[in-house]
């Protein structure tokens, strides 16, 4: 459980900077600052370590994953890595521009695809988290993957965040406030079309669920 | 002239202590309740049960069949199990029965924006829970595998 405090309290930046250097982003000085970090900091070489997982799974997914259709089962089945928390988005990265995502690459790319701004990892926890959020869930176009991502608005310390009111009476639209995570992980599809529904995938633990999103 | 003193005395002591009782009748009277709208809320649940045999979607599911089709390459049969419409009013709960356990839909009130939606909160045995605020007529499908089936809740909502 202290292993788990020492995740969730390492600073923003360390966290960030552990990301980049995961996926081989950082200049020289910054590398060397990051291998500092890892040599001193029992809770980054915990996060470092679940990060190499991570990117490991990542990895094999995207290998098998050729075709669009593939690519975003792939992005599914990311969410199944056991004891996922979503943790409260910062301020910068409410309503991150879905054509940002798509210019990114690596790790971080992946992780914000999923629809979160941030994700921590405590493997093997079966710790809950609340992640207050909203998900835009209005109908989107087909496009590609990364097109088809949420957008997610949050308000640190509240469960309620500002919502576009451009939709007309009955328009159906949903929002998912707040999620309360016991096990297992949530992946959140808005609709493909005018009136249709969101699709709420619930993950276990076990990674029971496989191949969520469809051929689309 | 005492007498009638006295009485006077009497007389204004008695309206006094009228006036007094008044007051503090008044006091104690509680302040009208302004009287509140009950709000209700419908929320018809189906459940669906996917599995991987021959393709075909049960005919009272025509209205999903497009969306459980293109859900999961690998289940292509969809059969309704259960289908029950609940009118909850704010604060009170619906339980529909899933084969993993009890799914709870509690009715939260209406929301405050321009649109007003039906915020509740849906609560997945053993695994997460949810609050949703969702435009009447909005729909969620909530997916979950348990063994070899998936188990879809299709929750339509509505005022």
């Amino acid at each position: 459980m202290s292993e788990m405090l020492d995740k969730m309290t390492l600073p923003d930046g360390d966290f960030e900077l552990l990301m980049l250097h995961a996926d081989g982003e950082l200049s020289g000085d910054r590398t060397a600052q990051a291998q500092q970090l890892l040599a001193e900091s029992a809770a980054a070489r915990a996060i470092w370590a679940d990060l190499q997982l991570t990117r490991t799974l990542v990895r094999a997914i995207a290998e098998d994953a050729a075709a669009p259709a593939q690519a975003k089962l792939a992005r599914t089945d990311l969410s199944l890595l056991p004891g996922q928390i979503m943790r409260k988005l910062p301020d910068d990265q409410a309503l991150h521009p879905v054509a940002e995502i798509a210019k990114e690459r690596g790790l971080i790319a992946w992780i914000r695809g999923l629809g979160f701004g941030k994700v921590g990892f405590a493997m093997g926890l079966a710790a809950a988290a609340v992640a207050f959020m909203v998900v835009k869930a209005g109908p989107v176009a087909d496009g590609p993957v990364l097109d088809q991502t949420a957008e997610i608005a949050a308000v640190p310390g509240t469960n309620t965040a500002p919502r576009p009111d451009a939709e007309t009476p009955d328009d159906g639209s949903v929002f998912i406030e707040e999620m309360d995570i016991e096990s297992g992980g949530v992946m959140v599809h808005p609709p493909r079309e005018q009136g249709g529904s969101t699709i709420i995938w619930h993950f276990q633990d076990n990674g029971a669920a496989q191949g969520a999103g469809g051929e689309g | 002239m005492s007498a009638m003193w006295s009485k006077t005395a009497v007389l204004r002591g008695a309206l006094l202590a009228l006036l007094l009782a008044a007051t503090a009748a008044q006091a104690q009277t509680p302040p009208p309740v302004p009287t509140q709208a009950v709000e209700r809320a419908s929320f018809q649940v189906r459940v669906i049960e996917a599995t991987k045999g021959a393709a075909s979607v049960d005919p009272k599911l025509a209205d999903l069949e497009r969306e459980l089709r293109s859900l999961h390459r690998d289940y292509a049969h969809f059969a309704l199990i259960k289908s029950d419409t609940q009118s909850l009013t704010t604060g009170t709960r619906g339980t529909v029965r899933l084969p993993n356990g009890e799914l709870i839909i509690q009715f939260l009130g209406l929301s405050a924006d321009k649109v007003q939606r039906v915020r509740h909160r849906v609560e997945m045995p053993g695994l997460n829970a949810t609050v949703r605020a969702v435009a009447p007529g909005g729909r969620t499908l909530d997916v979950l595998q348990l063994g070899d089936k998936l188990v879809i809740v299709a929750t339509t909502v509505g005022r």
